[in-house]
């Protein structure tokens, strides 16, 4: 029931908006919000954010008369806020704007800490989180703006090869064949953080 | 130092999804909410003006041949007029003894 009632409000203004009322977009940016931030913090550096957002919520508004209103509204969103960070990426790339922090030995030490550690006790203390991020960071810097987007949401979220498909509007057996080679990739990307001199 | 097996790999990949997940609770200013909505009105206003653009030149456009075709009519039937109005004028001062005089006069 009140799913349904979602649906039918949702519609409700998303044609008050495609018939010209930009102020009703307004309750679909406080509904929606929060989902499409916390997307967006999950995919894209802390300073982007911002943009980011913004960028999806126009995107979301510019296609918004393209909603056929037969799917989940909510998925379609994710779709369209998935696809803007993943070309936030390919454009950070043709730029080269990728930012890449050194391997220490705190890393590598956390590293080795971790393989044996099923507990995940090298997360408790705030400088193992420190080094865990910065540690994915790196390995994420060295993937392709597709693999990356594959890592992020089959092996660090959990969606499956048809989600992550539906999300990126990629095919399902490019999405399968690219997340089976990728963790070999990520594999012989932490070595090389262990090896690392 | 241990080979990286599928359990170790497990266990690393375990970590990253935790703090993968923690990124969510990055604290970011709410103003992006309000620069949306400015955005959209400010594209909105611009899509009229580029419309009521488009529309203008696109009408002005269309206009553009038939009045190069105008052009060259009025060009051609100028030409051919004030031909005619010489060769009718000196015809005319010829023909009238009076005036024929008074180019005479002018002529010496």
């Amino acid at each position: 029931m009140t799913n349904e009632s979602t649906i039918t409000s949702d519609s409700e203004i998303i044609n008050q908006v495609i018939n010209g009322e930009i102020n009703a977009f307004e309750s679909l940016l406080k509904k929606y919000g929060d989902f499409v931030l916390r997307i967006v913090k999950r995919h894209i550096p802390g300073n982007e954010i911002d943009d980011i957002t913004q960028n999806a919520f126009l995107r979301i508004y510019q296609s918004l008369a393209m909603y056929k209103g037969t799917g989940d509204f909510r998925s379609w969103i994710s779709s369209i806020t998935v696809r803007t960070c993943y070309d936030y990426w390919r454009k950070a790339y043709k730029s080269r704007e990728i930012p890449m922090n050194a391997i220490t030995e705190k890393h590598q030490k956390w590293l080795e800490q971790t393989m044996s550690d099923e507990s995940m006790r090298s997360l408790k203390d705030k400088g193992g989180k420190r080094e865990a991020t910065e540690l994915l960071e790196w390995a994420l810097g060295r993937l392709s703006p597709e693999d990356r987007m594959v890592i992020e949401l089959v092996y660090l979220e959990g969606y499956s090869g048809k989600e992550t498909a539906e999300l990126l509007g990629w095919s399902v057996s490019n999405v399968k064949v690219r997340s089976f080679r990728l963790k070999r990739k990520l594999k012989s990307i932490l070595k090389t953080a262990l090896n690392k001199k | 130092m241990e080979p990286m097996g599928e359990k170790e790999f497990n266990n690393i990949i375990n970590a990253f999804k935790a703090v993968h997940k923690e990124k969510e609770s990055l604290e970011v200013s709410s103003n992006w909410q309000t620069n949306v909505m400015r955005t959209i009105r400010k594209n909105t206003i611009d899509q009229y003006q580029t419309a009521f653009f488009d529309i203008f030149q696109q009408f002005v456009w269309k206009i553009v041949p038939v009045s190069c075709a105008l052009l060259l009519l009025l060009c051609f039937l100028m030409t051919q007029n004030s031909g005619l109005s010489d060769y009718e004028m000196a015809k005319l001062f010829i023909n009238d003894p009076s005036d024929l005089s008074f180019i005479s006069l002018y002529n010496g």
